[in-house]
């Protein structure tokens, strides 16, 4: 059914575009003489800067992992598999083997950096509008961002023959040298977005390319678009067209900007139709996916033991479209909206992936270990019969058939291992279970699953051991379709009191059946479940003394029934070094905001805050400077703690835990 | 000092002559009905700046530094500030005496032919002897109160049903310097009360309305596609429904309605407020009487530089020669000066504006608003005209365009000017046009303002 109406709404664009293309010719269209002349060209070129105020640094990162500087001991155990014992509770990874311990501190193998710098980037944008006909206009506009790079950057070169190999698996461009600030690519080494030129400095797209046809209260623009349909700070509750795009400076910009620089353009065909004060804006379009920061850039999300395969082509979703309504209207101090959205979400979800990436197993461990495996049986099914047979010929191509490849630069220690599946909202122990299931080769291999933390940390270390270091973990991200559906309602309150007057109450409820989410197991089964995303949004303009305007305040709640701000199932949450993630029920936000231009306008105080009511807080305070002559600046400071009280990983904020900043930005329009 | 003791003494005996009634006053409308021109209508010492200073300021002559103390008593506050002290200069026309030269053609026919039939109904709103809203004109051409003269003002600013004024707006800082510099398409219509546009007097799906009314900022580039749209009710005690699309948001905002005493844009001095000397609801401020009547130089013709392909005029004064429009003044013979008071807004930074009327066309020629002190706090001045300059002209259908063509606002408290001109059109293809049907999709809808605000 879906696929029918999709197939129908993809010829819907086509045809949309041909009309928007062809019903100029019904128009009075302008002489060249006058299109030049009405023509506007602007640019802007901006520098960003922020630097880091605390001592932490993205745990993410490889030379800024949690473990550099912590001494670990590594002790070793009998693969109950191997010595052909039973499995069971007792004999389960307890024995341990003496000779092959160690202590090891990460930092010792991959090598540390410490920035100051958070972000660092010059950008410009230039737009164009020409103007065909009344009715007709083309506007084009392109953003280029370079990056100088200064940060102390970790290089993957410097792992080259670390475990045999270094690390040879993921995409180079991404994988194997200093980090890519930039460049989204798919597995294939395709650009996510089908205009945007990118390397590993520099980015240069087009987050407006478009046709517009207005005729009446329609308006038709087709082309490369971005579709804004947010009412609130840091929330999205109805802002459903667009992904966000975490490759500059994530969420940290200016708060009251929304996700205005964010959104991902997508390639579309959108119509506006307005009857009296009846909105109805829909959209159909080419779905473009979230685009997450790339490993060891500053913003980096993803632990970089990971290696990611997007599966965006190779999956083909990048066929896919997606289509959406939105109907408005308002009656008085009423209003209501309504909004259906069919889409692939655009954040997707991970799972465990088969890396096809043959390393082995080194030092003298890994020696012993591939020798055992030579010894057993070939050509035999060595899943069921692990300590007698083997599948492959020896382990590094038994584990190439699994997401576990033994590359410097991966997962050290078992306590490694659990402390970022807490910090990415996993659940460790089952997530190496769930592997162990879907990829059943690692049996061969004579891992098996654990039964408890303790255990699997113990069977950790050993195979850690035996890699001769450590183990990166392959993982693909891939999309689900999913319908959501929207109910808003606003009312603008009339009293004589001044404070309870003019109050603009906004409520905005979203409901998507069988939502797929990331599986906290990295299952390649994802999480499904009916969510329930509900905001209320409360605003109100202010003049406080007659010498200033009016101050803009804002106080938002959201209430989210299955995942976080940022989309992660709230069943990964909770989860710790020593505690597998319990998860939490649901989750509050509650966003303060304010907004005091000074006289003149020409300077701008601006304050925003986020709070998790779980233990996170993000404020952020900014000052506006309208230079005047074209030139601005906005100097902010983002405090960020995620610890303000109870477990650290039972708050989205702890995320971000290290992005305390001070930030400028400096303009120029001309 | 003598030349003062002087001036002083015929400014109290001029004034004595208007406020004992003397002057035209309500006698005024009758005979510029029947006749279409005010010639003889008035003695020729305010006719004619020549007779006025006995020949010391001629017309077609300049009004400067060194002569301005002769009609320092004809000038709004600023505006002798600017001349004598800022280095502002002003071109004395002629008198401008016929009545159709001083509005659009249909305009001043509608008033004309609906004089008499207008009334305030019981919520005090301007209606038709129907009961119905009004039909076109200036309701009270004869007007006897302040009321009167807000209420005609507030029912038509532009005086044409529909209009897109393409705006260049520079902000000059103390100094001289012009350090924010703006271009903008401001958007009226009116669904009733109209003259030209069909179907009229009424538009029958909005006959609860009085006029939507849009500003776009369509340059620089950081504030572009900055727009506001109201939609005013035509009851003058409600507020106007506001809706503001930022580029930063991307997206269209509601605004609280009672927030009209803020800039728009940075470094501005211009409020919502300010607009047309009656930018807010008629009935959200009160306190309307008229405080004196008198002559004044002010810009009712010839401000269109008809010499610049795109209208825009000269610039001179102030520190670095660009502070002022090159500007022209004529003799009116009568302004009616009334003053009002805000009532309906908390911790308004205005606490009473004083308005100059033409006694003629009842069209504003001066402002000066006063903070919450009482002290001066903006000042207002501009031009109006016919669009015809020689054998040049630019019409609104059979006749030539009448309208404003340049505005200065001063802040006593900043020395800030930001001055704004009416020019044939700016970048994107916006055009200075009237009675176009087109502009209320084009401009007055919350969808017009998201498709021209930043894609």
């Amino acid at each position: 059914m879906t696929k029918t109406i999709f197939s129908r709404a993809s010829r819907a664009v086509v045809f949309t575009l041909a009309v928007v293309g062809v019903l100029p010719t019904a128009q009075a269209m302008y002489s060249l003489e006058r299109i030049w002349n009405d023509a506007t060209f602007s640019t802007f070129v901006r520098l960003d800067a922020a630097a880091s105020t605390t001592s932490k640094e993205n745990p993410n990162n490889q030379g800024t992992n949690r473990f550099q500087d912590i001494a670990v001991d590594r002790q070793t155990f009998v693969p109950p598999t191997l010595a052909g014992l039973p499995v069971n509770d007792n004999n389960n990874w307890a024995l341990p083997l003496p000779l092959f311990s160690d202590t090891l501190r990460r930092g010792d193998l991959v090598p540390s950096t410490n920035d100051n710098w958070n972000y660092l980037a010059l950008r410009g944008e230039s737009e164009m509008q020409l103007r065909f006909s009344r009715s007709l206009r083309f506007v084009g506009r392109v953003r280029g961002i370079y990056d100088p790079t200064v940060y102390d950057e970790f290089d993957a070169r410097s792992l080259d023959g670390l475990q045999g190999t270094g690390i040879i698996g993921g995409d180079p461009a991404l994988y194997h040298g200093p980090p890519n600030y930039f460049e989204a690519r798919g597995r294939n080494g395709r650009s996510l977005n089908p205009l945007e030129l990118a390397g590993r400095d520099y980015m240069i797209d087009a987050p407006a390319l478009l046709m517009e046809y207005r005729s009446g209260g329609l308006t038709l623009r087709g082309g490369n678009q971005q579709i804004a349909w947010g009412q609130a700070i840091f929330f999205q509750t109805l802002d459903l067209p667009n992904g966000l795009d975490f490759r500059r400076h994530l969420i940290l910009d200016r708060a009251f900007e929304e996700f205005s620089d964010k959104r991902v353009p997508k390639l579309s065909v959108r119509a506006t139709y307005q009857k009296g004060t009846f909105v109805a804006d829909s959209y159909v379009g080419k779905f473009q996916p979230t685009v997450l920061s790339n490993p060891n850039t500053p913003f980096n999300i993803i632990p970089s033991q990971f290696t990611v395969y997007e599966n965006y082509f190779s999956g083909d979703y990048d066929s896919k479209i997606d289509g959406g309504l939105r109907i408005k209207s308002d009656y008085g101090s009423w209003g209501w909206q309504a909004v259906y959205v069919s889409r692939y979400n655009p954040l997707g979800t991970f799972s465990w992936a088969r890396s096809g990436v043959n390393s082995p197993l080194t030092g003298g461990l890994g020696s012993t270990a591939n020798l055992a495996y030579a010894v057993k049986l070939p050509i035999c099914d060595g899943t069921e019969s692990p300590t007698l047979c083997r599948n492959s010929a020896d382990p590094g191509e038994a584990l190439s058939k699994t997401p576990f490849v033994p590359e410097p630069g991966g997962v050290y220690t078992g306590r490694e291992w659990f402390e970022y599946a807490a910090d990415a909202r996993l659940n460790g122990l089952e997530g190496f279970n769930q592997a162990v299931r879907e990829f059943p080769d690692l049996k061969d291999v004579y891992v098996t699953e654990a039964n408890s933390v303790e255990e699997l940390k113990n069977q950790l270390d050993t195979l850690m051991v035996a890699a001769g270091g450590s183990y990166r973990g392959y993982i693909e991200r891939d999309y689900h379709r999913e319908n959501v559906f929207g109910l808003g309602a606003s009312y603008v309150t009339e009293s004589s009191i001044d404070a309870l007057n003019a109050i603009i109450f906004n409520l905005e409820v979203q409901y998507t059946p069988k939502r797929k989410f990331i599986n906290p197991t990295l299952s390649s089964t994802p999480l499904q479940s009916d969510e329930w995303i509900a905001s209320l949004v409360m605003e109100k303009w202010t003049r406080w003394t007659a010498a200033f305007p009016a101050a803009y305040l804002v106080g938002q709640y959201q209430f989210r029934s299955e995942s976080d701000l940022v989309g992660r199932h709230l069943s990964g949450y909770g989860g710790s070094q020593d505690k597998v993630a319990d998860g939490i029920d649901n989750a509050h936000y509650v966003v303060l905001a304010a907004l005091q231009p000074f006289p003149g306008r020409k300077y701008v105080f601006e304050f925003a805050t986020l709070y998790d009511v779980k233990g996170g807080i993000l404020v952020q305070p900014l000052l506006q400077w309208n230079i005047g002559s074209g030139f601005g600046a906005e100097v902010f400071y983002n405090y960020v703690n995620g610890n303000l009280y109870g477990d650290r990983t039972d708050n989205v904020i702890s995320s971000i835990n290290w992005a305390d900043e001070v930030a400028i930005r400096l303009r120029y329009a001309f | 000092m003598l030349m003062r003791k002087l001036t002083r003494r015929r400014f109290l005996k001029r004034s004595a002559y208007w406020l004992t009634g003397a002057a035209a006053g309500s006698a005024l409308w009758p005979a510029l009905a029947e006749r279409g021109d005010i010639a003889g209508l008035y003695p020729d010492e305010v006719m004619s700046i020549d007779d006025y200073t006995h020949g010391r300021i001629a017309t077609g002559g300049i009004i400067d530094a060194g002569n301005v103390e002769h009609v320092k008593a004809l000038l709004a506050p600023a505006t002798y500030i600017q001349v004598r002290d800022m280095g502002r200069r002003l071109t004395v026309r002629p008198t401008t005496t016929e009545y159709m030269a001083l509005g659009p053609w249909e305009y001043q026919q509608a008033t004309l032919s609906h004089q008499g039939q207008a009334r305030f109904d019981a919520r005090q709103n301007v209606v038709a002897s129907d009961g119905r809203p009004w039909i076109g004109g200036h309701p009270f051409p004869n007007a006897t109160t302040a009321l009167e003269l807000f209420a005609g003002l507030t029912l038509s600013w532009g005086r044409h049903d529909a209009s897109v004024f393409a705006v260049k707006e520079h902000n000059v800082a103390r100094s001289g310097e012009v350090d924010y510099a703006y271009e903008w398409v401001w958007a009226e219509l009116a669904p009733v009360a109209r003259c030209v546009m069909e179907p009229r007097p009424y538009w029958q799906a909005h006959i609860d309305k009085l006029r939507f009314n849009a500003v776009i900022i369509t340059a620089p580039a950081t504030e572009a596609g900055t727009s506001y749209v109201n939609i005013w009710p035509y009851d003058q005690h409600r507020f106007p429904e506001l809706y503001g699309y930022i580029p930063d948001f991307r997206r269209v905002r509601q605004y609280p309605t009672n927030q009209r005493f803020e800039p728009l844009v940075p470094g501005s001095t211009l409020y919502l407020s300010d607009a047309w000397a009656a930018g807010d609801p008629l009935h959200t401020w009160g306190n309307y009487r008229i405080v004196g009547r008198q002559p004044m130089l002010a810009g009712i013709s010839g401000g269109w530089n008809a010499s610049h392909p795109n209208w825009e005029h000269g610039v001179h004064g102030g520190p670095k020669g660009e502070t002022f429009f090159d500007s022209v003044v004529e003799m009116v013979p009568e302004a009616i000066v009334a003053e009002a008071e805000p009532i309906a807004f908390e911790r308004a930074p205005v606490s009473k504006k004083r308005v100059w009327f033409d006694a003629r066309n009842l069209m504003p020629i001066a402002m000066v608003t006063y903070d919450r002190q009482g002290k001066p706090f903006k000042s207002f001045d501009g031009c109006y005209g016919l669009y015809e300059d020689g054998d040049q002209r630019f019409l609104d259908g059979q006749h030539p365009y009448w309208s404003w063509t340049y505005v200065h606002a001063f802040d006593f408290h900043s020395g800030r000017i930001t001055r704004m001109e009416q020019v044939r059109g700016i970048d994107g293809g916006h055009r200075t046009r009237v009675h176009d049907p087109a502009i209320y999709e084009e401009y007055l809808t919350r969808g017009a303002i998201m498709r021209l605000g930043r894609v």
